[in-house]
């Protein structure tokens, strides 16, 4: 069952697409969600993984260096840092999604954390909709619904068809689009700094969540 | 008239065409026929209509299961029957006029694209 956030955007969406199938609108929807995500990194997961010591080298044994990740919802996109159990921040790649390669071996075995941006994939709900977190549908579900406008005005020969219109909503997606990485890179803080504590020195690396 | 099935479909289509008593003008197959090419024309310029048939063949219906449901969504269930009537109206049949039959078939194609039609 959707909630009651999902539920008016569909009302809206309903009303300014005469003619538009609910369906089509859902197929959208998805379309609209993943480039939200896939641009502006607000959904995230911190995920662990125990990772063990090796004295092999890469080249001789990548398998000791590579872990496999998965996030209890959704579908990874980039990986943002790797922190160990301390909260320092470890050399990590992930060519291929959901499996992130060390750039060193651990001096210990450890438990480590990586920071997966994440956006929607299959399956949907049962009626058909992506899932995500509900705050986001209730912080940006205007922003949302101007994606989902654009992208159903720009199908051609449809009653809902208006180039303008999807230029229109298209422009004001891709504002709120923007405007949300930037929110996103400040945890939600107003005029908030993107780093956090430890840092005890300038030089140190750190994490950029 | 909620034109579920395809029965339904044919009884609103006969009271356009003036043929609700028997014996038909209109063979009942000739009508149904009629909605199975009206489902090909909307799978071309509505695709999202039969979106559920992406990946299966489109529903073809006959007279012998006429309690089926047309898989079509409310809002264009009447475009459809202004297309059997314009497919029915098409035969060179004395009692039509060919203007008649283009303004249902473009009414249909108006419904189906078009706010206003």
């Amino acid at each position: 069952m959707a909630n009651a956030d999902m539920n008016r955007l569909m009302d809206h969406a309903r009303i300014r697409l005469p003619g538009a199938l609910d369906s089509a609108i859902q197929m959208e929807l998805f379309s609209v969600m993943n480039e939200f995500f896939q641009t502006s990194n607000i959904w995230y997961e911190d995920i662990q993984f125990p990772v063990a010591v090796t004295n092999d080298s890469y080249l001789d044994n990548p398998d000791a260096y590579t872990y496999y990740v998965i996030p209890s919802q959704g579908t990874i996109t980039r990986l943002a840092g790797v922190v160990n159990s301390q909260g320092f921040p470890q050399k990590a790649y992930m060519p291929i999604i959901g499996q992130v390669i060390l750039g060193y071996s651990p001096n210990e075995a450890d438990t480590y954390t990586a920071r997966m941006m994440l956006t929607v994939s299959d399956p949907v709900t049962r009626d058909g909709y992506p899932e995500f977190p509900e705050w986001i549908m209730q912080k940006y579900g205007n922003d949302i619904l101007d994606g989902v406008l654009a992208r159903m005005m720009s199908q051609i020969a449809k009653p809902y068809s208006s180039p303008q219109m999807a230029q229109y909503h298209g422009r004001m997606f891709k504002q709120a689009v923007s405007q949300s990485k930037v929110e996103a890179s400040h945890q939600n803080v107003y005029r908030g700094q993107n780093w956090r504590f430890p840092q005890t020195f300038a030089s140190r690396r750190f994490v950029k969540f | 008239m909620a034109l579920d099935t395809v029965q339904d479909y044919v009884d609103r289509v006969r009271v356009l065409l003036l043929d609700q008593i028997e014996p038909y003008r209109y063979p009942t197959e000739d009508l149904v026929e009629a909605l199975n090419m009206g489902i090909l024309e909307a799978r071309r310029i509505r695709p999202d209509l039969l979106k559920s048939f992406f990946r299966s063949s489109l529903p073809d219906f006959s007279t012998s299961a006429m309690n089926l449901v047309v898989p079509i969504d409310p809002m264009y269930r009447v475009a459809f029957v202004y297309y059997i009537c314009g497919q029915a109206q098409l035969r060179d049949d004395e009692n039509n006029q060919d203007s008649r039959s283009a303004a249902f078939l473009n009414k249909f194609v108006a419904q189906m694209t078009n706010i206003m039609s």
